[in-house]
């Protein structure tokens, strides 16, 4: 009787009905391992805020919702005397003076044209602004409540300097803000280190709702060429609000807090 | 060449049935499994694509600038644009500035599309399937109501699980027991942004440089010359260093010792806000005509309360609810011999929406809508994070002495306490102003 061994990885070693039950215990391990990955949490920490423009928001499309389509109102907020140009149809429109108002999709990204900046007259500066989320505001006051980008005098500076500033404006959980007497016209800065992910602290503070890009890149050539105005999407122009009237205070007769 | 055999009636598979068709069964089973588990949760629900989406033309008037095509343009862009960049893709029901059609679909998340005035329709805000009241809380701002854990009183006064955003009355009976009564919950939209920046830049650079010449060191040659010291210098010690150094950060944090205010208001404005303008604050009759103006309070506040109604204790005995916490008003009633004491607590605010720095008024209407008087009424609203209680500007209708004191969320905790019993029916007023930080 020849005495030769079988190897126990051969397929041609294995009992018939282990192969089937083998397989379908892979089978069974890899759809445990996609309903995980369906059920993450709604949070940015596979991205980064790095990442080329766009990257972020086409991300957050994908995991649904009523963000398609959407025109989220964004305020451009600046030093006084800044002007500021959107893109649309390929091209700057005319500057206007900040604050300055549009409605912008989700996912896409904006270029604009900072001008007129204080002691820098002559320099021109051209952020982008990639929304990547949405507020739910009731119904009628969206315009009320834009998301600020502010375009502080140092980051504009700091900009023409040569230097590249990235910041993701979030919304604050109202659970972890801090007790501070916020300015309207000041917003709350949190400096990170290179080192750190802007979107990922942001994700641990409130909610990411988009990405200020400015460096000091001009455009070759042309400065309305549409790889630099990413394709100019859909803008869409918004007024400025009327402010809220004032409740009236009506005197009601005999109400000395008439109280029985 | 031999013939199977065929029994009429036998529904057993043929017991010849090769492996491999086992195998080719029980992998399609897997198959089938796997789509059902996994893909339905990786199914995006709407994906982005670059082609142009049929059914959107562009609109006059307030279209998007975007939309808006030129023949220049359509070549223009045909020729370099979308290369580099694929806008995404609008669905169907978008809002695009386009008059609504007739009979147009509008099922679906998007048809909340275009929320602002201008557009053809004015619909809720979207929010998740299964979500009530108001969505997403982060943007919300909460006062009134009673977090778990409940509010108690000791028999000394002492207030125990007072939370945050809550604000509640307690008051004592003839029959000595001190109960606890907490108002509804007020909404306020004031959402407010932070940003995180990071500035990046060329910080340091190396360069080389050439050598541009040998310095070649020689043997010197010393002289040594002894001269007598001419003086002596003392080292002393330095004792102390003085330095100036720029402060980095300061936060100043001082611990409440105790009562940090007491004021006793000199009365009331004789004038009712627009948005007190309610029978059950102008004199505490409860009107059902206003219930549905009320309850715009209160339904979006319900759901945050699925997990936190008012709990009134008294005596070690839970008391019976009357009323659902459905309802503007919380009534409380307690099967009692001596008889029914109870309170009502109703508390509104002058604007459903706020910008950080605006300003809002609070108005607490509490009534003895019981039988029988009851004493020591004290009302306390803990103020939450973002709510900054503007000095001075505390009322009431009734004497009362007023107190506050900081809780831990750095701001302050209100405290009336009414210093003559209420007899029955009769009711009081307190209004304050909080700046929304």
């Amino acid at each position: 009787m020849s005495g030769k061994l079988r190897n126990r990885s051969s397929f041609a070693g294995w009992a018939g009905p282990a192969r089937p039950l083998r397989l379908l215990a892979w089978l069974v391990l890899l759809s445990l391992c996609g309903s995980a990955y369906g059920q993450r949490a709604p949070v940015h920490y596979f991205h980064s805020a790095h990442l080329p423009p766009g990257t972020v928001g086409q991300g957050q499309l994908l995991r649904g919702g009523p963000l398609p389509g959407y025109f989220q109102p964004v305020e451009v907020q600046g030093p006084p005397g800044v002007q500021i140009s959107f893109a649309a149809d390929g091209q700057f429109l005319d500057p206007q003076p900040a604050p300055a108002r549009a409605g912008m999709l989700i996912g896409a990204v904006y270029r604009f044209k900072v001008t007129n900046i204080p002691r820098r007259e002559g320099f021109e500066v051209f952020p982008t602004i990639e929304v990547i989320n949405r507020t739910y505001p009731p119904a009628g006051l969206a315009e009320h409540f834009p998301i600020p980008i502010q375009l502080t005098q140092e980051e504009l500076e700091l900009a023409l300097d040569g230097n590249f500033v990235l910041r993701v404006i979030f919304l604050e959980n109202p659970n972890l803000a801090l007790p501070v007497q916020s300015d309207p016209q000041r917003q709350l800065v949190y400096d990170v280190l290179g080192t750190e992910d802007p979107l990922e602290v942001a994700d641990r503070l409130g909610r990411p709702m988009a990405i200020l890009r400015i460096g000091s890149r001009i455009p070759d050539g042309q400065a309305d060429s549409p790889r630099f105005l990413y394709g100019s999407p859909p803008l869409l122009p918004l007024n400025q609000p009327q402010p809220h009237p004032e409740p009236r205070s009506e005197s009601l007769s005999g109400t000395r807090t008439s109280v029985r | 060449m031999t013939r199977r055999q065929v029994i009429p009636g036998q529904t057993k598979p043929p017991a010849s049935l090769s492996r491999q068709a086992w195998v080719g069964v029980l992998a399609l089973l897997a198959g089938v499994t796997l789509s059902l588990c996994s893909c339905r949760s990786l199914t995006p629900s709407a994906p982005m694509r670059s082609e142009a989406t049929p059914g959107v033309p562009p609109g006059p008037g307030a279209t998007p600038l975007g939309t808006r095509s030129t023949p220049g343009s359509d070549a223009h862009r045909g020729d370099i644009a979308l290369a580099a960049y694929h806008p995404p893709a609008l669905p169907a029901n978008a809002w695009t500035g386009q008059p609504a059609q007739p009979g147009a679909p509008m099922a679906g998340p998007t048809q909340m599309a275009a929320p602002w005035p201008g557009a053809n329709y004015q619909a809720a805000p979207w929010r998740p399937p299964g979500i009530t009241g108001m969505w997403p809380a982060d943007e919300y701002l909460f006062d009134g109501g009673d977090h778990p854990p409940s509010v108690q009183v000791m028999q000394d006064w002492t207030v125990l699980g007072l939370d945050q955003e809550d604000t509640v009355a307690h008051y004592d009976t003839l029959d000595g027991r001190t109960e606890v009564e907490a108002s509804n919950r007020v909404p306020i939209y004031a959402p407010r942004f932070a940003s995180v920046r990071q500035i990046s830049g060329l910080s340091m650079s190396h360069t080389r440089n050439r050598l541009a010449g040998v310095e070649a060191p020689t043997e010197p040659l010393t002289q040594e010359e002894q001269l007598k010291p001419s003086g002596i210098h003392q080292p002393l010690q330095t004792e102390r260093y003085l330095g100036l150094r720029g402060l980095q950060d300061f936060r100043e944090h001082e611990g409440t010792l105790g009562v940090t205010g007491d004021i006793l208001p000199a009365g009331l404005r004789d004038r009712f806000q627009t948005y007190e303008d309610f029978q059950v604050i102008r004199d505490g009759t409860f009107d059902n005509s206003e219930k549905a103006r009320l309850t715009l309070w209160l339904e979006a506040a319900h759901a945050w309360e699925s997990d936190q109604s008012a709990q009134v204790v008294i005596d070690e005995h839970a008391a019976v609810q009357v009323t659902g916490r459905s309802r503007v008003q919380s009534v409380y009633e307690y099967e009692l011999p001596d008889g029914k004491p109870r309170l009502r607590i109703v508390k509104v605010a002058s604007t459903a929406q706020a910008q950080p720095g605006d300003e809002i008024e609070f108005t607490l209407r509490f009534d003895n809508v019981g039988d029988q008087a009851i004493g020591n009424v004290t009302i306390i609203d803990n103020l939450t994070t973002r709510l900054e209680y503007v000095p001075g500007t505390a009322e009431c209708s009734l004497t009362a002495r007023f107190v506050t004191q900081e809780n831990d969320g750095e701001s302050l905790i209100l405290r009336w306490e009414v210093m003559d019993p209420l007899e029955v029916g009769q009711g009081g007023i307190i209004r304050f102003r909080c700046r929304v930080r």
